[in-house]
């Protein structure tokens, strides 16, 4: 037990000063990549065991697919500051071929699937991805992919920042509280054409009022049409 | 200024030819006045006097909003197609291309996206509905405070508070009507509540929708609804509310030579009318500007309704959020009795409007019992000199502002980045407290208000008799009528 709490500890204790080191290296892309196995075992292996089993600190690993680690990866939610601390999107830590290289690392103890996948935006139907959105997605991620609040404390993200590879991720591995959703990879090339389309869909009529819905339009209303028309009223009438 | 105008006896002298051709206008009014006598109602229509003050004007503006209601409503029922019908949309908008969806919907889509003006037509529309129930609630508020519903004009009072209740109905069943994610989920709320109803809640149910719910004749039946059915009633309910006040007179506040028996204000013609006329283009401006400018109700990005589907984000408009508010939250409670349940819905969707309008008609004649006062009031109450109703009503508003809040409590917990259910009980905890405290602060300010006057008021007093004042003040300008 010793054995192991001893190079934890040193682990933890020295992780501040590596976080700064590491933000610093990934700004200098000229750099030669670390390896998979120094960057797995120096940030992620602390909490979550050299092979993936875990530790009292952080989850077992060996039943997610490469899918979800590169997911939790590239959206920054892991690495955290500190263990147990909530998982956020955030600047994600790594470049691209430091997440590669962890996990390549990492796949000879986690599951095999669901891979990585490879999306093509393009070959997607953004009317077949309206559909299916509005159908498997909008009951937590909102119509205008803004996000929402669920029962249970559980917080849907914005998927304003999702790129089309996080969001197959999402769909085929179900990170954090998100069910797997079974699709073809046409039907997720067409949901994230339609996420895409979410970012700048074509708002007709004016200002989107950041598409919360109708609550906000009464309050327009009555601050701005009723503050409008009292104004008025006040300069018509007399205030005696 | 207006002068007063004094009745001439023109019409009554002896038959006289006049040394020239009068103008068309001017024998017109002389053929009908022979066969309808309409001069001596156009004249004393003409001088008929109303009341300057800022408040007064609130519910002109309610009905400058029917108006626009009413003109762009008409345009949109050139376009709209009230089936439910299954159709494939192949309009202009791409993310919906091929999708299936009822006629309805698509007939909105299309409005919105490829018939010239019809967008901007369907949000002056939205628009207005929101800012025509705001001002009616802000006029039933003004009417509220000031007394102005007491003796004798209880009936009109009864009268507005159900032209509320239709303005709101109205406003439901057009938010129904295009078909859209968030409306058809709002018909399925209304349905389970109407369900909820003991013992008559499946027949209503059933009556209403034909049929359980999606019900296919429900849009058409909507559409009945809120273009010819709940709009006439809406339009004789005015008329019979602007006859009343018209039989009635005004109320005014007191002051400089304002009496129970007179109006004080300016004449019908030409300066309140011309007022008058002034604010309804400005109405119509408000609207025109906001829907040009601020998107509403964009139903292409919630998509068709599809009974299996919800999102997230969403809530009716304002006017029905806080039975919204109060559906989220009520805690999960369902009593039974007698081998019966009955259903959580029933208190915050059926129970509370069914209290909320009944204690509304009824608080006229429940403030004449607790004070005893049944005299004709023409002069119109301050709220502070009346604390204890100001409370009561600062009170409720308060009530119904956290319930409308609460109808949307998820945008608030994401918004804020507070846990939903530490939100909810926030919403419960104010429910409860909110309207207290409100009622004891306002009801304190009040006093202070009207203590603060009498002591200015007696230190006049003294300062008049100690120099010797010269009563007279400055000349009010104002016409009056007995």
């Amino acid at each position: 037990m010793a054995a192991l709490a001893a190079p934890l500890l040193l682990a933890v204790v020295a992780t501040p000063a590596l976080v700064h080191h590491s933000s610093a290296e990934a700004s200098a892309r000229s750099q030669p990549v670390p390896s998979g196995r120094f960057l797995y075992l120096r940030d992620c292996g602390v909490c979550h065991g050299e092979r993936g089993e875990g530790t009292p600190l952080g989850q077992r690993l060996t039943h997610i697919g490469p899918a979800e680690v590169d997911y939790t990866l590239s959206t920054g939610r892991m690495p955290v500051d500190e263990p147990g601390a909530e998982r956020r999107r955030r600047e994600p830590r790594y470049s691209r071929a430091e997440r590669t290289a962890i996990v390549d690392f990492m796949r000879p103890f986690i599951a095999p699937t669901p891979d990585i996948p490879h999306v093509d935006v393009a070959a997607g139907d953004v009317a077949e991805g309206a559909e299916l959105y509005l159908a498997q997605c909008a009951a937590c991620h909102q119509w205008a992919g803004e996000g929402g609040a669920l029962l249970g404390d559980i917080e849907s993200p914005p998927l304003k920042d999702s790129t089309p590879v996080q969001i197959a991720e999402a769909i085929h591995s179900g990170p954090l509280n998100m069910p797997v959703f079974v699709l073809s990879d046409d039907e997720v090339n067409s949901i994230a054409a339609y996420v895409l389309y979410l970012r700048h869909p074509e708002d007709r009529g004016g200002v989107g009022l950041w598409h919360f819905g109708p609550l906000t339009e009464g309050a327009v209303a009555w601050l701005f049409g009723l503050g409008a028309v009292v104004m008025v009223c006040r300069w018509i009438g007399t205030r005696e | 200024m207006p002068a007063v105008t004094v009745p001439s006896d023109e019409h009554n002298e002896p038959e006289r030819r006049p040394p020239k051709q009068r103008r068309m206008p001017h024998r017109l009014g002389r053929w009908m006045d022979a066969r309808l006598g309409t001069t001596k109602f156009g004249r004393s229509a003409l001088n008929k006097v109303f009341p300057d003050h800022w408040s007064f004007i609130l519910g002109e503006v309610a009905m400058y909003c029917l108006v626009v209601l009413i003109l762009t409503g008409v345009f949109l029922t050139f376009f709209f197609d009230a089936s439910t019908e299954e159709v494939v949309y192949e309009g202009s908008y791409e993310p919906l291309r091929g999708v299936h969806m009822t006629a309805a919907y698509r007939s909105v889509v299309q409005l919105s996206w490829d018939i010239r003006a019809g967008l901007v037509m369907r949000q002056i529309h939205h628009w207005a509905a929101l800012l025509f129930a705001a001002t009616v609630v802000v006029h039933l508020c003004r009417v509220f405070f000031t007394g102005a519903f007491r003796r004798p004009r209880e009936i009109n009072w009864i009268v507005g508070v159900t032209l509320l209740v239709l303005v709101v109905a109205n406003g439901f069943t057009g938010y129904s009507l295009p078909d859209d994610l968030l409306s058809g989920t709002g018909l399925h709320i209304a349905y389970a509540v109407i369900l909820s109803i003991p013992f008559l809640g499946p027949w209503m149910a059933f009556l209403l929708f034909g049929g359980e719910f999606p019900a296919e004749e429900i849009i058409s039946r909507l559409y009945v609804m809120h273009i010819l059915l709940i709009p006439a009633s809406i339009m004789g309910l005015l008329g019979a509310h602007l006859a009343i006040l018209w039989r009635q007179k005004h109320t005014q506040f007191p002051g400089a030579r304002r009496r129970e028996n007179n109006v004080v204000g300016s004449y019908l013609w030409p300066s309140y009318a011309a007022k008058s006329l002034g604010l309804f283009f400005f109405v119509g401006a408000v609207l025109a500007a906001l829907g040009g400018l601020a998107q509403i109700n964009p139903v292409w990005l919630y998509g068709p309704f599809r009974p299996d589907i919800v999102t997230t984000a969403a809530q009716p408009d304002w006017y029905v959020g806080w039975l919204e508010g109060a559906l989220r939250l009520f805690p999960a409670w369902e009593p039974s009795a007698f081998g019966m349940t009955l259903p959580n819905a029933f208190f915050p969707g059926a129970l509370l409007p069914g209290v909320t309008f009944g204690l509304l008609y009824a608080w006229p004649f429940v403030e004449a019992r607790v004070t005893g006062d049944r005299q004709e009031h023409h002069l119109l109450d301050r709220a502070r000199d009346r604390p204890v109703r100001t409370a009561i009503g600062a009170a409720v508003l308060s009530f119904y502002l956290v319930l409308t809040l609460a109808g949307g409590q998820d945008i608030i917990a994401q918004k804020l980045n507070l846990s939903i259910s530490g939100v909810v009980w926030t919403l419960r905890g104010l429910l409860v407290v909110l309207p207290l405290g409100v009622a004891l602060l306002t009801h304190h300010v009040c006093k202070d208000l009207a203590g603060a006057e009498r002591l200015e008021h007696e230190k006049e007093e003294a300062k008049r008799l100690l120099l010797g004042g010269e009563g007279a003040g400055p000349g009010h300008h104002a016409a009056t009528t007995n």
